[in-house]
């Protein structure tokens, strides 16, 4: 009974110290925009799916990074027409980003993309990512969840192919 | 008694017993006993149970598969867009470290 009641505090102790997920889902984007992205993987379906990342190295790599996380959120919005999402999306991604998050990027410009990253760390260890790219035409919120390397992570982009993947693509007319 | 003897006692012709005509004749009218009966219906269901089983365990595997490999083209995707944006920003900040250090 003690060894029971030792356990369930250490449980209880240890929930704010895991990572939650972001919501990344704000109203009236979808709508709006011609062309969406969406990926929603919790943990399970990371280890679902790092059973299948064997073939190549690329994947290799990309289970190497999965296996620790929890989760990898990702919504990419295009639109026909500059200006069409309102930017406080945006800050509503910013008001969930408790007082552990750290702005560790942020480039302007006013010609290309507006780039926000944000890191949860514990420790040395980022635990926690945040990805904000706004353009006039494209909004892209990425969150993931677990431990991670960014270095790693931005070693990977150049190293895929555009994957063969149709159905969370969703092109409206 | 010696060898031949005794084969031909061994192998003389018997008469079966009173009856076992009719007990076989009786017999195959019949069909089988019911507990025979019971038996076969007991190893179609479980001939039945069995192919089921294997049905839903590939259907399951089946099912299991496309998710993976539907998840995993996700994972793919995920990384792509999230190490692309990542890469940006790096560049960004080396090149405008870079400006920094000319000036």
């Amino acid at each position: 009974m003690k060894r029971l009641l030792i356990l369930m505090f250490v449980a209880l102790a240890a929930l704010p110290l895991a990572a939650q997920p972001i919501n990344l889902d704000m109203p009236g984007l979808r709508d709006k925009a011609s062309e969406e992205v969406t990926v929603t993987l919790d943990a399970r379906m990371l280890r679902l799916a790092a059973k299948f990342l064997s073939g190549s190295p690329d994947e290799r790599n990309a289970r190497d990074i999965v296996q620790k996380l929890q989760g990898i959120y990702v919504r990419s919005y295009e639109f026909d027409h500059d200006g069409e999402y309102d930017r406080a999306v945006i800050d509503r991604v910013h008001a969930q980003l408790g007082p552990d998050w750290q702005k560790i990027v942020d480039v302007r410009s006013k010609l290309k993309e507006n780039t926000e990253i944000y890191t949860q760390s514990r420790g040395d260890q980022i635990v926690g990512l945040v990805v904000i790219t706004a353009e006039p035409r494209e909004l892209t919120l990425v969150n993931i969840v677990g431990p991670i390397d960014l270095d790693r992570l931005a070693d990977l982009q150049g190293q895929f192919g555009i994957p063969k993947f149709k159905a969370e693509v969703k092109v409206r007319p | 008694m010696d060898i031949e003897e005794q084969l031909r006692s061994a192998l003389q012709r018997e008469s079966p017993p009173a009856g076992f005509a009719q007990r076989v004749a009786a017999t195959a009218i019949r069909g089988p006993r019911p507990e025979a009966r019971g038996l076969r219906w007991r190893a179609i269901a479980a001939a039945l149970m069995l192919t089921a089983l294997l049905g839903g365990w590939t259907a399951h595997t089946i099912a299991e598969r496309r998710a993976g490999e539907r998840a995993r083209d996700e994972v793919m995707l995920a990384l792509h867009i999230a190490g692309s944006k990542v890469r940006y920003a790096q560049v960004q900040v080396q090149q405008i470290g870079s400006k920094g250090a000319v000036q």
